[in-house]
């Protein structure tokens, strides 16, 4: 027994030195630790022995190898480890061999900002409503209190059409609809596309996007007007944001404002881009019209609220550095797949 | 419109005041300012100076000798050149218009700066000769001196006056600079009523007061026809009126101070005015020299019978001040702001007495116009003689606007209590009267806010917080209560399909116009249904009708692009339109290079894309019927049918459209309403699932070629045994070995709920199949 003990921590001796990767070890292991290994069949063998004596010999003779081994094998199993010899040459192989891009597909730029927008006004509990692009004299216009022959009509020329309906000159005509529908408090944002009758150039289009926003509650003030503004502004453009209000005429809104917003290129100081003013103008908003609340049945004694008007197209080519708007419905591939 | 600081001064003292602060503060408390020009940026060292001597050195040019603040040799070119004329002169190193003038060789001799006509000095339109001024100055006078020359001159944007009448003159802009830095107004100086004689009524009768509030007529005799003053050219120039005559002059003069246009008859044939609409269609020929059509109704201005002026917007030729006029009529007039408006559209006519009177401007503005006329006229031509007496006819339907708002309002509305006091210091600093009690104002607008402007509460309040300030209100976030947002599932369900086709898919999101473009549609053979709907006014001949489908537009999209790409698929959701309805759609192409079968193919990935979508929207049973289609290839267009509703239509495009092509390619389209697969919600019920293993055991069943698969698979789905969990098809195998057939294979998941199946149970399963397909005349491969 004591022999054939010493055998095999002759043989282990020897095929330890031979072991240079892991999965040698691994084998090594399973040949002297295992349920097949020598050593355990001579461990089963004790009982055959004659004398205590020898049984407890051989026992601790085993026991003490047993414990050699595993701990040898555990010393070069972490050397081999750390010491990275155990990679296969089999297995290497050229880590800049390219992969293909996942997708060529694309996403119009205006849908990407209008999904952005979506997504920072939903998750301030805005709700999203639609309206028809191809509306009536009164959705579009009187409904939010610009009747028949009022100035404010040569502001938004519009396309009219031989079934005496017009192509949308706004998305208010979504929050009329939507007012309509849902009794305050509202908080609703309305994207779609607009129509203005215009000659065009590289900024200006007959055909845009833009996203209004409408909050109608109780006790709703000028100052929630500002925080609202500068909050949605901060999110939309990834950073601070100081605004400046300024009258701004807009018949569905008193008082009026135009939001300027400090130059996003020389941060107000006076730029080519903000023609040295510091401000660039953003966006028209106001306190809603109690015409408009009342047209719409809601109590304007009860409730107030402000509107305000995102132009997404003009977003998009801030964001973009788009110079011409005229690329957005050219349906030009070399466009359009800039954007992802 | 521009707006004189120099002329602004006349009215409040602004001399301590920086001009760019003006015009930011004019832009943040009343009305935007496009910007601040400085006359001496581009004008420097004119003064005023004597040709000493003058003498013809050619056919074109004078040599002369001027005197300013020394004597200079002046080559002039003007042919009122004359020695011992009074004169402006540059100098060498000034500027005028931004050029620098210096020394240069004129006809051979070296000139010194310049001699200036009216236009070389930005006054008046005249290049005719040398301005010459009357009145001595002592040689070198600078120009400021003379006529007040170096201002600074704000343009504001007419947009952003749309809704204040008061403010389209010069003394409405000096009433809001006063306010905004608590100065002092000065009084408008009008000539007194009673200083005008006792004479007979001239014959003025307005017929329609409904379109004619006011009208205020005066004859005077005895005028002249000469030139304004300098100054008074000058800001006019400067301000966009090119002065001919006092007489004209001054009518704009006093418009561009109040905003009230006023209208100077020639006094001679003036014998009834009569105000009143015309009763048919008229031609009439108006001062610029065009004959217009005016319509019936148009409210006009007549002298007896004969139509002298279009009410509010133009005179004619048979009326106008002229050079041997020597008797004038004066006009000041209110009319009805609707109907100028209409009547300046009709005749698409604008004019800057129509800009004005479509805004409702003050009738008391006629009157104060009328008055200030007189005062500036008298002033500068004290000969004159005031013919008549001045007729007034009054129907003013405004009155001053009353307003009743509690103070609590104001502030909840402006988020801050900003003090009783001061809400009524800025409203009375706007000419408002404030009668106020502890807890409410009653505030009463002056009569030139009255016409349209201020009329309610939230008037009153943006009066309050634009002139505290809006950058003076604090920020803050309205609190509300928690409530969830409606879901929107039209937007939801384009979302989804953007992110399935553009990053699953690989297509490209297009958007296009929502009109044809019939140039295309000609060359395509694309023609329109009579349920198209037509614009009124198109941006162009070329783009007459809204879509009724995007298809057209689709392949005009495809036309371009194959100039750079040979494969793409394009998609785009928008509408598509018809008399009665909108209809929103969504509509792909998919393009490729063709190639055997590619047509084949191209379509059922468009129908592999088309399933796949309506499942993500939770959709299933999607079918397809054969049905012609508008470009589409006969043989394979269909109808999109979901859950047995007809909902849009698919095919490769008709061969006929490769021939406007360079390139050869298959296309596929398709287009479908939006609203038959709006997203809808899933209602998953889990299933509890055997604890037995499963058997799966596949057939190859072999398919006549000519037989469709929706009656095959019909056939194969009847089949029914209660150990099928599931089937479905893995394979279809197509190959000259089994010509005239398709190997199709189907696998069957088998199994019970109560224990594991023996093999007797899969064997009397396949051999009942087998049955089945047989005595349906099928075979197994």
């Amino acid at each position: 027994m004591k022999a054939k003990i010493e055998a095999i921590k002759t043989t282990f001796n020897q095929e330890f030195k031979s072991i240079d990767s892991l999965d040698k070890l691994r084998e090594i292991e399973i040949k002297y630790t295992g349920k097949k290994s020598e050593l355990y069949s001579l461990s089963r063998q004790i009982g055959t022995l004659e004398s205590p004596e020898e049984k407890k010999t051989a026992g601790r003779d085993i026991n003490v190898l047993k414990n050699d081994i595993i701990s040898a094998l555990k010393g070069k199993k972490e050397m081999l480890e750390q010491s990275g010899i155990s990679v296969q040459t089999d297995s290497v192989f050229d880590i800049s061999y390219p992969v293909f891009p996942g997708t060529k597909g694309s996403l119009h730029p205006v849908k990407l900002i209008q999904m952005e927008l979506e997504e920072v006004f939903t998750g301030l509990g805005f709700s999203i409503v639609r309206g028809p692009e191809m509306e009536t004299d009164y959705y579009n216009f009187k409904a939010l209190n610009i009747p028949e022959h009022h100035p404010a009509r040569d502001m938004q020329d519009t396309f009219w059409l031989e079934n005496n309906m017009l192509l949308r000159t706004q998305t208010s005509n979504c929050q009329i609809r939507a007012m309509e529908q849902f009794s305050p408090p509202l908080k609703i944002i309305a994207p779609g596309k607009c129509f203005r009758y215009e000659a065009m150039d590289a900024s200006h289009e007959n055909t845009f996007y833009q996203m209004e926003g409408l909050v109608i509650d109780e006790h709703i003030s000028i100052r929630h007007l500002i925080g609202t503004m500068k909050v949605l502004l901060s999110e939309i453009f990834e950073r601070d944001i100081n605004i400046r209000l300024r009258p701004g005429y807009f018949p569905f809104v008193e008082p009026g404002f135009e939001l300027d917003i400090e130059c996003l290129i020389c941060g107000g100081k006076g730029c080519k881009t903000c023609k040295q003013s510091g401000y660039l103008e953003l966006l028209p908003c106001g306190m809603v019209h109690p015409n408009v609340l009342n047209m719409s049945k809601i109590d304007s004694k009860l409730y107030n609220g402000f509107a305000f008007g995102l132009g997404l197209t003009r977003l998009a080519m801030m964001k973009y550095n788009i110079h011409d708007i005229r690329y957005f419905n050219s349906g030009d591939l070399r466009f359009l797949k800039q954007f992802r | 419109m521009k707006i004189s600081l120099k002329w602004i001064n006349e009215f409040v003292d602004i001399s301590g005041i920086n001009p760019n602060d003006i015009s930011e503060k004019l832009t943040i408390r009343t009305a935007e300012t496009e910007g601040i020009t400085s006359i001496s940026d581009s004008y420097k060292s004119i003064t005023a100076a004597y040709i000493e001597h003058a003498e013809r050195i050619d056919e074109n040019h004078f040599k002369c000798t001027v005197l300013a603040d020394r004597k200079y040799t002046v080559i002039s070119g003007a042919p009122n050149t004359n020695s011992g004329i009074q004169c402006i002169y540059v100098k060498p190193g000034g500027m005028i218009d931004g050029n620098i003038i210096e020394t240069k060789n004129i006809a051979g001799i070296s000139s010194e700066g310049m001699l200036l006509s009216g236009k070389e000095l930005g006054i008046n339109n005249d290049h005719s000769g040398l301005i010459t001024i009357n009145e001595r100055f002592k040689p070198d006078t600078d120009i400021e001196d003379i006529c007040g020359f170096y201002d600074h001159i704000i343009e504001i944007d007419n947009k952003s006056l749309t809704h204040r009448p008061d403010l389209w003159g010069i003394y409405g802009i000096a009433r809001e600079i006063a306010a905004i830095f608590g100065l002092h107004l000065k009084p408008y100086d009008i000539m007194s009523i009673n200083a005008l004689p006792d004479k007979p009524l001239p014959a003025i009768s307005i017929k329609n007061t409904d379109l004619c509030y006011r009208y205020i007529g005066i004859n005077i005799d005895n005028i002249t026809i000469n030139e304004s003053p300098l100054y008074m050219q000058a800001r006019l120039m400067r301000t966009e009126h090119v002065p001919r005559n006092l007489i004209v002059d001054l009518t704009n003069y006093v418009m561009t101070e109040i905003g009230q246009p006023l209208h100077a008859f020639d006094g001679s044939s003036i014998e009834h005015i009569i105000v009143d609409t015309v009763n048919e269609k008229t031609q009439y020929t108006t001062l610029d020299n065009i004959n217009r059509t005016l319509n019936n109704e148009t409210l006009m201005i007549m002298n007896n019978n004969e139509n002298i002026a279009i009410a509010g917007i133009m005179g004619g030729g048979n009326s106008e001040i002229s050079e041997k006029s020597r008797s004038m009529f004066l006009e000041a007039a209110s009319f009805n702001a609707g109907h100028i408006r209409k009547t300046s559209a009709n005749l698409n006519l604008r004019t800057d007495s129509s800009a004005r009177f479509e805004k409702s401007l003050d009738p008391e503005f006629a009157y104060i116009g009328a008055m200030r006329y007189l005062k500036l006229l008298k002033d500068i031509q004290p000969d004159i003689h005031f013919a008549s007496a001045l007729r007034d006819i009054n129907h003013n339907p405004f009155g001053r606007n009353k307003i009743e708002i509690s103070y609590s309002k104001i502030f909840e509305v402006i988020g801050k209590d900003i003090g009783k006091k001061r809400v009524n210091n800025i409203l009375k600093s706007l000419e408002f009267d404030v009668d106020n009690s502890d807890t409410t104002a009653v505030v009463t607008a002056p009569t030139f806010r009255s016409t349209k402007d201020i009329s309610i509460e939230a008037d009153i309040i943006e009066e309050i917080s634009r002139m505290y300030g809006f950058e003076n209100i604090e920020s803050e976030l309205p609190k509300q209560n928690i409530s969830v947002p409606h879901v929107n599932y039209m937007q939801k369900t384009e979302n989804l399909i953007r992110h399935f086709l553009s990053y699953e898919m690989e297509m490209n999101e297009t958007d296009s116009y929502i009109w044809f473009d019939n140039k295309f549609n000609k060359m395509i053979d694309f023609s329109i249904n009579k349920h198209t709907v037509k614009l009124k006014n198109p941006v162009s001949q070329e783009h007459t009708y809204l879509r009724t489908t995007m298809i057209p537009i689709m392949l005009e999209h495809v036309h371009e692009n194959l100039k750079y790409f040979d494969s793409f698929s394009l998609y785009e959701m928008g509408s598509v339109f018809t008399d009665k309805e909108e209809h929103n759609v969504l509509s792909i192409i998919m393009v490729q290079p063709k190639r055997k079968k590619g047509n084949e193919q191209l379509f059922l990935k468009m129908k592999y894309t088309l399933n796949t979508l309506i499942e993500r929207l939770h959709y299933s049973d999607l079918l397809l019927t054969k049905q012609d289609a508008p470009m589409l290839n006969p043989v394979n267009a269909s109808s999109i049918h979901i859950n047995s509703s007809k909902c849009g239509y698919m095919g490769s495009v008709h061969p006929s459209f490769n021939r406007v092509l360079d390139k050869k390619v298959d296309i596929v389209f398709l287009e479908i309403d939006l609203n038959s697969i709006i997203l809808r919600p899933q209602h998953t019920v889990f299933k509890p699932y055997s604890p037995f293993p499963i058997s799966n055991l596949d057939f190859s069943i072999m398919k006549p070629s000519d037989e469709t698969f929706i009656s095959f698979i019909g056939t194969i789905n009847a089949f029914k045994s209660n150990l099928i969990i599931h089937s479905e098809m893995i394979d279809i195998y197509e190959n000259n070995d089994i010509k005239g057939f398709q190997s199709v294979t189907y696998r069957f998941y088998l199994g019970l709920n109560e224990r594991t199946l023996n093999n007797d149970d899969i064997v009397d399963f396949q051999s009942s199949f087998i049955q089945y397909i047989n005595s349906k005349g099928y075979k197994l491969r």
